[in-house]
């Protein structure tokens, strides 16, 4: 699968959570309105996980725009 | 990429709202199917809804009245409206005595219980029929059941005492549908 800014990934996971199904229990089952429920905050927590993570790749890139660090070859590590 | 994630939750949200619809349609019909059950079990057991057939209690009920009987009333007493089934057949008459009572009718159309003059407010003649000798003593596990048009109705006087077991409910209420 190709990582096209991680899009594909995430359109597979919307498409996974739309055609979910859970298997009933009569007896001693857990409410599937509180599944979605924890499913939404985890996905809140997962996004706001990715934010930050986004923020810290974008300060990095930075930094090696601003230090020009080279690699072996005496090449630039980073082409502007 | 954070829309992206944002159509994440907003598949979270679809699904939840649509699991809610449905929990909502679930919960009103089985509160639909409790209430069908409650309310077949209290008018099966506790009240009693029926229909007034035929005139037989003129004036105080009419054909086509509804009437609300409670079944759990065991004791009975004099004058009190009660139904009661009649080869299958329901009908509404007044309880007019009990078993040991002596029911007495004469030629002046007066009924007399134990030796004392029914006359409530009734505004008919009551007349012995052809069936029972009078003065009749009602036996044990019987009532006597008149109904209140006396001149033109079918009750104890035609069939004979009924069984405690045929009487169904004494009426509680009447709801008066036609000439209001």
């Amino acid at each position: 699968m190709k990582d096209n800014n991680g899009n594909e990934y995430i359109e597979k996971i919307a498409q996974w959570l739309e055609q979910i199904r859970f298997r009933k229990k009569f007896f001693g089952g857990i409410s599937e309105q509180d599944v979605w429920k924890r499913m939404d905050e985890l996905n809140n927590m997962y996004e706001e996980a990715l934010k930050a993570e986004r923020i810290r790749y974008d300060v990095m890139i930075e930094h090696y725009k601003k230090t020009g660090i080279e690699n072996q070859d005496g090449e630039m590590a980073y082409d502007e | 990429m954070m829309s992206k994630t944002s159509d994440i939750s907003q598949v979270i949200r679809k699904r939840r709202n649509k699991l809610a619809i449905k929990e909502g349609y679930i919960n009103l019909l089985t509160k639909i199917i409790l209430m069908m059950i409650l309310g077949y079990f209290i008018f099966s057991q506790v009240f009693l809804l029926s229909r007034v057939e035929g005139n037989e209690m003129f004036p105080a009920a009419k054909d086509g009245d509804l009437i609300i009987g409670f079944r759990l009333q065991g004791y009975y007493e004099k004058n009190d409206v009660i139904t009661y089934r009649v080869s299958g057949e329901r009908k509404v008459g007044r309880y007019m005595g009990q078993e040991g009572d002596i029911v007495t009718m004469d030629d002046s159309g007066t009924i007399r219980i134990n030796g004392t003059v029914q006359s409530g407010e009734i505004m008919y003649p009551t007349y012995a029929k052809e069936g029972i000798k009078y003065p009749f003593q009602i036996p044990q596990g019987y009532v006597f059941i008149l109904g209140d048009y006396r001149t033109q109705t079918i009750d104890s006087r035609d069939f004979g005492p009924i069984s405690k077991d045929n009487v169904e409910a004494k009426v509680i209420t009447l709801l008066r549908r036609r000439g209001l």
